[in-house]
């Protein structure tokens, strides 16, 4: 089984099963997820539940199709498969109500030997796949009925029953449910953004009722927010992925993937960040895309907003990179942290302090050192905030627009690398917008932080921060 | 098996109908029982109840038979050590019998035999065995030892770690003397089947044979409901277990309200005599030690 931690959006429906809830009723449309959200919750309940998944005309190929992962759970006794064909005296909704209650009853475990020990026996987690086939045909009063004998029938075995259903309107049993999923979708761009409402789940307190998620690879994988914590106790260096003839590598070999081997050397990226995603995305995004130029000697310029000091940058880049390294191919230009009573302050060569009254001036500073960094390597990153620079210097605006379109196009004539970042409702956004290869967006998505490739429509993706390698990298989940 | 047709009246008058749903399985007629949610054929009940009913007279034929059953039920449990994870369904009715005697009679105060009995070195066990080994032996040794006390017209209230303290009330079948004569019997059918049952399958497979103290004696007892638990209250639980202590491995110790309500030729297999204070009074307690056996 693909070992992949338990998802901590599901938390609370995994307590509401642990509170001894005995239903739950997942609505959505086809293709929403229903089933596979379903199985994701069983699978996490295995010590104590036995799966029973009861759906119509579908074998166990079909279903290890569907859900490869579901192999080391489902055998072909945990498949009810019930023929709803209109021609088959099965169709029948009572007929199919008898069906499951015989599966249920066979499952009862009887004793045989009376001295021995008795088995854990595990408790049924019934997914009834074919809910709408039951009830289509009855009135609201047999439904209720139809749903109550269910229940009452899981009780009486210690059992836990998820009835899936397309019919969203339909609110007859949710009083009788212990628990209601809305499973929905929506469309940004041209992707896809899948969203799980929880409306009630009987007894357990509700952290997220919205959670974003993706179906990518048949698995039901909630959206966390962004993490902010990093592990500075237990750090490695940075390993990097090479750049290639054509391309520089991200730092992160899913986007890399994304953008066909990373982005083409002399392009000029945009980025523009929705005004509720906090700044701390850039933390595992940027310093992977930093680290990977100064780890394989190329110079890396970073022009760092001027409200906040060089260290909250270099704080996310110094440990986990060699001195040499650092002091060598790393350029930081921006607001020196506050040392004037500290004696032994000797600041490092990579923390350029910038010029605080003029843009021009400071805009030469940036040239010079990107010409410095140029002489060093073969390729030269440069990342500079500009909605930053348009507020501290508002009357220079002519010249940063300027600057922006002069820059751009040396970097580009020099093959290196610009990304440049703003906010919706800066002039600098749409200047830096049409300068631009790619436009890159990040916005907020019921709590989690999402990257979409605008321009060209590439990827779109959750953020998540990921500790494991000893150095700050993202997680990056399709959403699909 | 033999069935006891007298067997298959008395079970059912005594299953609680909330509890004990009647139900065809299968093709099968028994019992779905709603608080463990396993359903018990009726020929099952049947073997269970022969096995477990108290009978008035035991002859030796049916102690040999009852020995020869209880082989095969401990070298079961012993092939099945690593899938056991719960106790069997017998102790589970046994318990059952218990709660509802003792429920049919609670507030009451009413005067019973406690008959207390332990192992001998269990902690040296937990050295030796593996924690799965362990809980095994224990399992075997309470199930035997509450199919013993039914037997003889007792209940078991409770398992502690590796105790099983039982107790007998007065019954309209026996009368005051031969209850406690029955219970005496009790006892020594305890050490018979520790010898010639578990120990033996147990040494024949690899494990350390178990010695036990036992400590019977009578006083009244008040039946209380607590929380939804029925227990016993009273002096004679807790002077049973301390007198347990002047037992001798693999001897019984015996207070004296039981010692001097016993035939004589009882009271011959306790020939040792020794004083206890009662925490209660403070006063001096006979207590009486069986010598027969050594360990």
């Amino acid at each position: 089984m693909d070992m992949v931690e338990r998802d901590p959006g599901l938390a609370d429906i995994h307590t509401f099963i642990w509170n001894e809830n005995k239903s739950l009723l997942i609505r959505g449309k086809s293709g929403t997820g229903r089933a596979t959200l379903a199985l994701e919750i069983a699978k996490d309940h295995l010590s104590k539940f036995e799966v029973i998944f009861i759906s119509r005309n579908v074998s166990l190929n079909n279903i290890y199709a569907r859900f490869p992962w579901t192999k080391e759970f489902l055998k072909s006794y945990n498949i009810v498969s019930i023929n709803t064909s209109p021609d088959f005296m099965l169709s029948e909704s009572s007929v199919i109500l008898n069906s499951i209650m015989n599966t249920l009853s066979n499952r009862i475990q009887k004793i045989e030997d009376p001295f021995i020990s008795l088995k854990e026996k595990p408790r049924p987690f019934v997914i009834l796949e074919i809910w709408d086939n039951i009830i289509k045909e009855l009135d609201s009063m047999d439904v209720i009925r139809t749903q109550k004998i269910l229940s009452s029938l899981i009780d009486k075995n210690g059992g836990f029953i998820i009835f899936l259903s397309e019919d969203m309107d339909n609110t007859d049993i949710d009083n009788l449910s212990d628990g209601i999923i809305n499973l929905d979708q929506s469309f940004y761009k041209s992707y896809r953004l899948r969203e799980m409402q929880i409306f009630k789940l009987k007894g357990t307190g509700i952290n997220r009722s919205k959670i974003a998620f993706t179906l990518t690879n048949g698995r039901f994988r909630t959206f966390s927010p962004l993490s902010h914590k990093i592990n500075f106790d237990n750090t490695n260096n940075f390993v990097f992925f090479p750049h290639k003839d054509r391309t520089f590598s991200t730092g992160n070999q899913r986007l890399d993937h994304k953008l066909k081997g990373g982005f083409k050397k002399g392009s000029i990226i945009s980025v523009e960040i929705e005004e509720e995603v906090d700044r701390f995305v850039f933390v595992p995004i940027f310093v992977p895309l930093v680290l990977n130029f100064i780890c394989q000697r190329y110079g890396a310029l970073v022009i760092s907003a001027w409200d906040q000091p060089t260290s909250a940058v270099t704080r996310y880049i110094s440990p986990f990179v060699s001195k040499e390294l650092l002091n060598t191919f790393f350029r930081i230009i921006g607001r020196e942290d506050d040392v004037k009573n500290d004696v032994d302050y000797e600041r490092p060569p990579y923390i350029i302090p910038g010029i605080e009254s003029s843009f021009l001036k400071n805009f030469t500073l940036w040239e010079k050192q990107y010409q410095e960094l140029r002489t060093k390597s073969d390729g030269c990153l440069v990342t500079v905030d500009l909605s930053f620079v348009e507020l501290q210097y508002q009357a220079e605006l002519l010249d940063i627009q300027k600057a922006i379109i002069n820059f751009s196009s040396k970097i580009r004539s020099n093959n290196d690398l610009l990304v440049m970042v703003s906010r919706p409702s800066y002039k600098s956004l749409d200047v830096m917008k049409s300068v631009s290869d790619i436009h890159l967006r990040f916005f907020e998505f019921n709590d989690a932080v999402m990257l979409a490739s605008i321009k060209p429509q590439f990827f779109l993706y959750n953020i998540q921060t990921d500790q494991n390698a000893g150095y700050p990298r993202s997680n990056l989940l399709d959403s699909s | 098996m033999m069935i006891d047709t007298e067997s298959i009246l008395d079970f059912k008058s005594i299953l609680d109908k909330r509890r004990y749903e009647e139900q065809m399985i299968d093709g099968q007629s028994g019992f779905y029982d709603n608080v463990e949610l396993v359903f018990i054929p009726e020929n099952v009940f049947i073997n269970l109840f022969n096995n477990i009913r108290p009978r008035h007279k035991i002859s030796n034929i049916e102690i040999d038979l009852m020995i020869q059953n209880s082989r095969k039920r401990v070298l079961k449990t012993i092939k099945d050590v690593y899938s056991n994870s719960k106790d069997s369904y017998a102790q589970i009715f046994l318990s059952y019998l218990s709660r509802k005697f003792l429920l049919d009679n609670k507030n009451q105060t009413r005067e019973m035999v406690i008959l207390y009995i332990d192992l001998v070195g269990s902690t040296a066990l937990t050295a030796i065995l593996s924690p799965e080994e362990l809980s095994m032996i224990i399992r075997i040794f309470c199930q035997e030892i509450s199919i013993c006390i039914s037997r003889y017209f007792g209940y078991v209230l409770k398992y502690a770690g590796d105790a099983v303290i039982g107790y007998f009330p007065q019954q309209q079948q026996l009368s005051k003397m031969d209850l406690f004569e029955h219970t005496l019997k009790c006892a020594f059918y305890m050490q018979k089947l520790l010898d010639e049952s578990i120990n033996e399958v147990l040494f024949l497979n690899g494990y350390p044979k178990l010695k036990s103290r036992i400590a019977i004696d009578v006083g009244e007892n008040q039946i209380v409901v607590l929380g939804s638990e029925p227990d016993l209250l009273g002096h004679v639980i807790s002077r049973a277990a301390k007198i347990m202590s002047k037992a001798p491995p693999n001897n019984i110790v015996l207070g004296d309200n039981i010692f001097k309500n016993i035939g004589d030729i009882s009271k011959e297999k306790f020939p040792i005599q020794d004083k206890f204070i009662l925490f209660e009074t403070g006063e001096m307690y006979s207590i009486h030690v069986s010598n027969k056996r050594k360990e």
